[in-house]
């Protein structure tokens, strides 16, 4: 513009923000923390500076991605703003560690508030459905990570709904849409039975998300229990850290949570057999038994047997005794009188009576002729 | 859960069969209920191999914008 304009106060601090807002519509801001404070526990001032410059920032709480710490590189996206009142600062939208330092720093403070707080206790982990009949996949749809998994997947087992949430894994957006994919998975009125977050390798700036407060949080408080697999680095993200069960790669996520099919099948033809001869194994040790108990059966009846004819035995001799032909044959004679009746005194015997005396071989009539 | 009520998990049928082979293991079984369960457990076994045969994975994309 040439020539003079002349602006009223307000007229010049609207003019200069919307200059700002037309010029830096879109820009980040990288530098090293400094003057950080929070006010109320809800506004948020620091200062970005480098080795030659300071800029002040304004923002709120909600924006931080986790305990920030004095001298760490951050990446600010803002909005430079004239502020009617208060001078000039850079409205925050977004805040992310800058740099693998900052990025592991910022992990670490957040990993050591998180572990006081018991959201890592192993208590807390919840064993897995095994096999899930139906899980939500919270990944890029693009991905290598999906795409593996998938793939094992399908090798491994059958009958599995998926139900795909396709989220940005890494980038600015990208810890708020896997929040809401977990927040929504858990508010369906028929929740699937675990939550698969998966991610493939990358730097420590792309799997960034995975160690924010908001995702680590979310993995944290879902109902639903999680499976997470990120990254095949050795540092172990946050979020995988707060999963109910973590995996080292997609492939070994799917691996973890399905049999393979394979082993299931030897598995049921191995009980196919065990039910066989479990089978011939009982009838064995019944028949055993039934061949048992017929022994010992046939050896008490034999016992009885023989207790009962030496028994039979001696009533046999017993009676013997009484046999009055053994009695005759010992010499003794039974004598009968005239109408048959035995004899066994003299008071009714008179002389002259006939009577019959019968031996043990024949007999005779006799004529008594007096007593003896 | 969205499925016909005659169609029942993996893990419940195989759950079952767990139990048969289990009472099998028992030693004062008679001989009608050795077959009972040898039985039970064959009908298990043919269930679980029919459901590995025939089940197939469903993938599904949630509609929704993340934001």
């Amino acid at each position: 513009m040439n020539g003079e304009v002349t602006l009223s106060v307000s007229e010049f601090v609207a003019l200069f923000n919307q200059t700002m807002e037309f010029s830096f519509n879109n820009i980040s801001i990288t530098g090293e923390l400094a003057n950080f404070r929070v006010s109320k526990n809800r506004w948020v001032y620091f200062d970005l500076k480098d080795d030659n410059s300071t800029l002040k920032f304004f923002g709120n709480v909600y924006q931080l991605p986790g305990p920030l710490e004095e001298g760490m590189m951050l990446k600010v996206r803002g909005l430079p703003l004239l502020h009617n009142l208060y001078g000039f600062s850079v409205n925050v939208m977004n805040i992310q560690p800058a740099g693998e330092g900052s990025i592991k720093k910022a992990a670490d403070l957040l990993k050591a508030k998180l572990e006081k707080e018991g959201l890592f206790d192993p208590e807390r982990k919840r064993p897995l459905p095994y096999p899930p009949e139906r899980i939500a996949l919270i990944t890029s749809r693009q991905s290598a990570a999906y795409a593996d998994f998938i793939k094992v997947l399908n090798a491994r087992w059958k009958g599995v709904e998926v139900d795909l949430a396709d989220v940005q894994v890494q980038g600015e957006i990208s810890p708020a849409q896997i929040t809401a994919a977990i927040e929504q998975v858990n508010g369906l009125a028929d929740p699937p039975e675990v939550i698969v977050l998966i991610r493939g390798g990358g730097s420590a700036e792309d799997l960034a998300s995975f160690s924010t407060e908001q995702v680590t949080r979310a993995v944290a408080a879902s109902r639903v229990p999680t499976l997470v697999a990120i990254g095949h680095e050795v540092d172990i993200s946050l979020a995988e850290l707060a999963a109910d069960m973590r995996a080292s790669t997609p492939s070994n996520a799917a691996e973890l949570l399905v049999p393979d099919i394979k082993h299931v099948r030897i598995e049921l033809e191995s009980a196919h057999n065990h039910l066989l001869r479990a089978v011939v194994h009982h009838n064995d040790v019944i028949r055993a038994s039934v061949s048992h108990s017929k022994h010992y059966l046939e050896n008490v009846l034999s016992a009885v047997m023989q207790r009962e004819k030496q028994a039979l035995a001696g009533h046999l001799n017993l009676l013997d005794a009484f046999n009055p032909d053994n009695i005759l044959r010992r010499g003794y004679s039974i004598v009968r009188d005239k109408a048959g009746n035995i004899i066994r005194s003299d008071k009714n015997v008179y002389v002259d009576d006939i009577v019959k005396v019968k031996l043990a071989n024949g007999g005779f009539e006799a004529t008594v002729k007096g007593k003896i | 859960m969205g499925k016909p009520e005659d169609k029942r998990s993996y893990r419940a049928i195989k759950a079952e069969l767990d139990d048969v082979m289990l009472n099998l293991q028992s030693e004062d079984l008679d001989v009608d209920e050795a077959i009972e369960l040898f039985n039970k457990g064959q009908k298990l076994v043919k269930e679980l191999e029919n459901y590995l045969s025939e089940a197939e994975n469903t993938i599904k994309q949630i509609k929704a914008k993340y934001e």
